[in-house]
């Protein structure tokens, strides 16, 4: 690279640092909430009036359907319909139609099913489902790893959050990318390993931090009175979420889970769909 | 000195033209300028000796004394490259103070994003940073942040028009000022036309210079202003996501960077009117305002020493002396009678054949030995400081790089920020785009020297 080349790079690199990430809130709708229950379920109508009333703001009812999904059946009319015409959320749980119950370690054939076609929001309920929805959602923690469909999560997670309740935007930078990013560039002797290793990890954070700034700027316009705090480090990610979540108390983990090229879950994402059990969990 | 002999102006000429195509296919040969011409200082210097045309001895100082020293010392402009050093140095410094992204960002927010208002600014930033700065760092600045605003703003389309647009503009900033070319450097400084003339000169034509280039920019990229007010609401919305406070790393060095700033203007503007600096020169000026500003980097110093383009100013001493081993050649003597068959053809055809012949030369090839050729001669004439032929030469010099994609190093680096981008540039294409430009630039010149310098 020419000195000419290197000062052209410096410049364009200074102004794209100099560019600050957006955030469009929007107000989501659940005008129509389709509630996922085993053939089973007794609880299901008190379920899905607790939800009702969850979901429910003074500008907008919830309109709240409940499909019976009995283990063993063929749940291909039920996705089509749901790809078809995507509701505003889906709301189930784990292992949803299974006949053998709850496997700790998967989501179920219909979930993963669902996450992988449906383009609606998901709310994964945990075991204790009618009490984790009557629970007032004062503590909603954001995983903003996901920077293309963060505002999309924000906006959720301050629909749902209580008025007066705390917001938490997370970003954790997982250390395993990065050392596998200061390998690579180790391996490159044109560029300085010492000066990656020092700016590497700051520049990676420098932009999650610019991103909640402007949330926090974003909420405080649109009069939304939340509590917002900031938690962007690096880390493990999937033990540092948990963690997390436990000293946080978080009733409520929103996740955006799809990426700009593909539907599917990332891989963050899933691991936190199948290991964090016990809380309420929006997949987006 | 003694008569030389008939063939010595013919070998030195012809060393001279070799290295000035060496110069031009520098890209070809993979060689840097600096080496291109010390080879040929070398060679000029060996042959020089063998055929007994360099001054030889002590040299006499105006206070009659007699200092010994190398003969390719006194060969050497030292004024012109002390002005350079000192200059790029203070730039770098002051650059550092994060002033020239600052405003560069203020302006792009300022156009709340709008594809018209973009390119007027941009384009007036461009002239002023090239007056300021020199060419291929304002080209630098305003072309990388082009690039980004764009791509945010996702107008990516217009991109090829922008970067030509300031491409081209770099070299009518260039001649805003005394310092804002080397060829102004070089030019001026043997003419001896103070700083402020030198403004008061090239201002006026810079302005509508720069106006007609945007005129045409507007009607032959089809650049537009945006339609609706959901689409000037949301491009406004995403400009404003530049934060101009970002490059500052000190307040305090971005409040001296802008003092420092204006205390270099105002005093190499006035260098010829102040007692003690009148006399020590532009170059002494701008390597102490270097100095000064070099107190910030006290520690760090080297790194600044570093970020020079020493390639450029070993580039410039080399080919001062090989010029001046041709001017003992007799070689500038020879081109000196070609230009007096031109300037014999009168004021007005003598002086447009100049200008134009100046800027078609400096089309294909460096202007900087041009401009130093073109002095050297000028000043064997004994052509007057206030006559238009020096202005012929400065013009042509300085616009002739609109020609071609290689004809200024500016418009180098905006065909390379475009290839960067993918947007596909060849050498015709370029010449395509840039030809009712560069016309219009070089007719408006001609007009403007004929009309009001002579």
């Amino acid at each position: 690279m020419s000195s000419g080349d290197r000062r052209l790079d410096a410049f364009a690199s200074m102004f794209r640092r100099a560019w600050h990430p957006t955030v469009t809130l929007t107000v989501p709708s659940t005008n129509d909430v389709v509630l996922l229950v085993d053939g089973s379920n007794r609880g299901a109508q008190s379920l899905a009036s607790a939800l009702t009333e969850r979901l429910s703001t003074n500008d907008q009812r919830c309109s709240l359907r409940v499909e019976e999904v009995p283990p063993g059946t063929d749940h291909r009319l039920l996705l089509a319909a749901l790809a078809e015409r995507p509701p505003d959320l889906v709301v189930t749980w784990r292992n949803m139609g299974e006949s053998h119950g709850d496997l700790p370690h998967s989501l179920g054939t219909l979930v993963d099913e669902i996450t992988q076609t449906v383009q609606a929001p998901l709310l994964l309920l945990p075991t204790d489902r009618l009490s984790a929805v009557q629970t007032p959602w004062s503590h909603v923690m954001v995983v903003t790893d996901h920077l293309n469909h963060s505002d999309v999560a924000v906006s959720w997670a301050a629909r749902l959050c209580e008025n007066d309740g705390t917001l938490y935007l997370a970003h954790i930078e997982d250390d395993a990318n990065i050392e596998r990013v200061l390998a690579a560039i180790g391996r490159i002797p044109e560029l300085d390993t010492d000066i990656a290793k020092a700016a590497l990890p700051e520049a990676l954070l420098s932009e999650p931090r610019q991103y909640v700034e402007a949330v926090a700027e974003a909420l405080e316009l649109a009069g939304i009175e939340e509590v917002v705090i900031p938690i962007v480090t690096q880390g493990h990610a999937l033990s540092d979420y948990r963690r997390l979540v436990e000293t946080h108390t978080v009733d409520l983990l929103v996740v955006p889970s799809r990426d700009e090229r593909q539907l599917a879950m990332h891989s963050l994402s899933h691991a936190l769909a199948v290991e964090l059990r016990e809380r309420p969990l929006l997949l987006l | 000195m003694h008569e030389l002999p008939p063939h010595v102006p013919w070998v030195f000429g012809g060393l001279l033209v070799a290295m000035v195509l060496a110069l031009a296919l520098e890209e070809k040969l993979h060689a840097k300028k600096s080496v291109i011409t010390g080879v040929f200082a070398v060679l000029a210097l060996g042959l020089g000796a063998w055929f007994h045309i360099l001054p030889f001895g002590a040299v006499t100082l105006p206070n009659g004394h007699h200092v010994d020293m190398p003969v390719y010392i006194p060969a050497v402009d030292w004024g012109v490259i002390t002005i350079i050093l000192g200059s790029s140095l203070f730039i770098d410094v002051v650059s550092h103070s994060g002033l020239f992204t600052w405003t560069a960002v203020r302006l792009t927010r300022m156009s709340g994003g709008d594809p018209l208002q973009l390119l007027l600014y941009y384009g007036v930033l461009t002239v002023v940073f090239s007056a300021v700065l020199n060419n291929v760092t304002a080209m630098i600045i305003v072309g990388s942040l082009t690039a980004v605003s764009l791509g945010k703003l996702g107008k990516n389309n217009l991109l090829l028009g922008f970067l030509l647009t300031e491409g081209l503009l770099t070299n009518i900033g260039g001649l805003l000022t005394l310092i804002s070319s080397v060829p102004n450097i070089i030019l001026g400084n043997m003419a001896q036309i103070p700083f402020m003339r030198f403004f008061v000169v090239a201002a006026p034509y810079a302005l509508t210079a720069t106006a007609l280039t945007l005129f045409l920019a507007v009607r032959l990229f089809g650049i537009r202003a945006l339609d609706s007010a959901e689409e000037r609401v949301e491009a406004e919305r995403l400009v404003n996501s530049f934060d101009p406070n970002d490059a500052i790393e000190s307040p305090l060095f971005f409040r001296a960077g802008w003092l420092l700033l204006a205390g270099f203007i105002l005093t190499i503007s006035t260098t010829s009117a102040l007692p003690i600096a009148s006399e020590l020169g532009m170059g002494f000026v701008a390597m102490a305002w270097a100095g000064v500003a070099l107190i910030r980097f006290k520690h760090t110093v080297h790194e600044r020493y570093s970020a020079m383009d020493w390639d450029l100013l070993f580039f410039f001493i080399y080919l001062f002396v090989v010029i001046n081993v041709a001017e003992h050649a007799g070689v500038l003597e020879a081109i000196g009678s070609a230009i007096g068959m031109l300037l014999e053809m009168g004021d007005v055809v003598g002086g447009t054949l100049l200008l134009w012949a100046a800027a078609i030369a400096s089309s294909v090839t460096d202007n900087v030995p041009l401009a130093a050729v073109l002095g050297k001669v000028l000043l064997a004439k004994g052509v007057p400081s206030d006559s238009h032929i020096w202005w012929c030469c400065i013009f042509g010099a300085n616009l002739g790089g609109n020609f071609t994609p290689i004809g200024s190093a500016s418009t180098v680096v905006a065909v390379s920020v475009m290839h960067k981008h993918k947007v596909p540039m060849t050498f015709g294409s370029f010449v395509k785009l840039a030809l009712p430009f560069a016309l219009a630039h070089v007719t408006l010149a001609t007009a403007y020297v004929m009309l009001f310098l002579r």
